[in-house]
């Protein structure tokens, strides 16, 4: 009972002891890492809107180095570079435009990730929304076709529904200009089109 | 698709559409395999070198601008002591520097003492070394990092950019194409801005 006890005690002092040394070992690292972060970029702005503008630039702009992140999320020799050019640009009051400019010139349309529109590039601007543009009004030209077609078909089967005979004797008067072949193609096609329709509709 | 006109070997090429663009995309993915997948930054080719007016390396009280450049097709070159495949380029910078290859060396964000060590245990196979410390007049070439090399034309014109090392076998099969091209047509004194003769240079300067 006693022994039992005892070790109990032991084990959760183990235990208390062990977790501050794991409290004291996480605030060391939050720290450590606190200053690492610190000792990467100490760049002051004058407001807010000029933070502004070098946070969207900066990931906006793609590292030449590691070409699948921005500036923003690197920490290359050239992208540290290129932050500080794009922090010194801002402070000098340039716009983003003019920023975009300098980079391009220097790197070409790859070092954004946002390409400018230009003739060169638009082809990747506005094709998307063409071909959605072309789309619709293909659908929509196609809808009214087609709409105007199941008008005609319904007056057809409406006039069966009424009369079998009067609608017999329509089918018989259609395709009177067609050779005989034809027209009993004609009827055939017709017969079966208005029979479906009936059927949808019931 | 009820449109009652539309036969039945119509709708099966409208079904096959898919399919195509699939097949369409396969060939195209496989072209690709096994492809470098890094776009080359080539923005600097086919213009001057941009300015600049950077202290020399071994005097920097002395500043050196684009008309210390030599009058001959030359080859600049981005390094620094803190660079590891610098380190591993330089034995092959020195060959070409025996055999008379024009080099102009960049150091590119270093510590002056640590670059001149680096050419005192090394040796030294440039022309002269200008210091860039800022990476100012790296960006303006359009540098992704060290080392990288820019031919330059007898007129000032940078004509190829070769990320990474230079070493025997690119500067066999890419480099000195290059730099014997544009020595020739240096000596002709060919108008290199002419259309055709860009045209060639960019033949050859891949």
């Amino acid at each position: 009972m006693i022994s039992t006890n005892f070790t109990g005690v032991v084990s959760t002092k183990r235990l208390i002891k062990q977790t501050l040394s794991m409290i004291i070992l996480m605030f060391a690292l939050i720290g450590f890492g606190a200053t690492a972060q610190a000792s990467i970029e100490v760049y002051e702005f004058d407001n807010p809107s000029q933070e502004a503008q070098y946070k969207g630039l900066i990931e906006e702009f793609r590292c030449p180095k590691c070409q699948n992140q921005n500036l923003a999320g690197s920490d290359s020799q050239i992208s540290q570079d290129l932050k500080r050019k794009t922090y010194e640009m801002v402070m000098a009051g340039q716009s983003d435009a003019q920023i975009r400019e300098y980079m391009y010139e220097r790197y070409g349309d790859f070092i954004s990730y946002k390409p400018p529109v230009r003739p060169s590039t638009w082809i990747l601007w506005y094709f998307p929304p063409l071909i959605l543009l072309l789309l619709v009004a293909g659908w929509l030209l196609r809808t009214k076709a087609r709409d105007r077609k199941q008008v005609t078909t319904v007056q057809a089967t409406e006039g069966t529904q009424q009369t079998a005979t009067t609608h017999n004797s329509e089918l018989d008067k259609v395709g009177a200009n067609l050779s005989s072949e034809e027209a009993q193609k004609l009827k055939a096609l017709l017969k079966e089109h208005s029979n479906k329709d009936l059927s949808n509709k019931e | 698709m009820s449109d009652p006109i539309m036969s039945k070997s119509q709708f099966k090429v409208w079904f096959l559409i898919p399919l195509i663009v699939f097949a369409g995309l396969l060939i195209m993915f496989f072209m690709r395999l096994g492809k470098p997948t890094e776009v080359v930054f080539d923005n600097a080719l086919n213009r001057p070198v941009p300015s600049f007016d950077l202290p020399l390396l071994s005097d920097p009280s002395k500043n050196m601008t684009n008309a210390d450049l030599p009058n001959t097709p030359f080859l600049i070159n981005v390094w620094g002591s803190w660079c590891p495949t610098c380190i591993v380029e330089h034995p092959f910078l020195m060959q070409l520097h025996k055999q008379g290859v024009p080099l102009v060396g960049v150091n590119y964000k270093d510590e002056v003492e640590n670059a001149n060590g680096y050419l005192a245990d090394g040796g030294d196979p440039f022309l002269f070394s200008v210091r860039d410390y800022s990476g100012s007049f790296a960006i303006d070439l359009g540098l992704t990092g060290a080392p990288e090399t820019f031919v330059v034309d007898s007129k000032g014109n940078i004509r190829q950019h070769i990320i990474g090392e230079v070493a025997e076998e690119n500067w066999q099969a890419r480099i000195e194409p290059c730099v014997s091209l544009l020595t020739e047509l240096g000596n002709k004194k060919a108008d290199l801005d002419s259309p055709d003769t860009v045209k060639s240079i960019a033949e050859v300067c891949k």
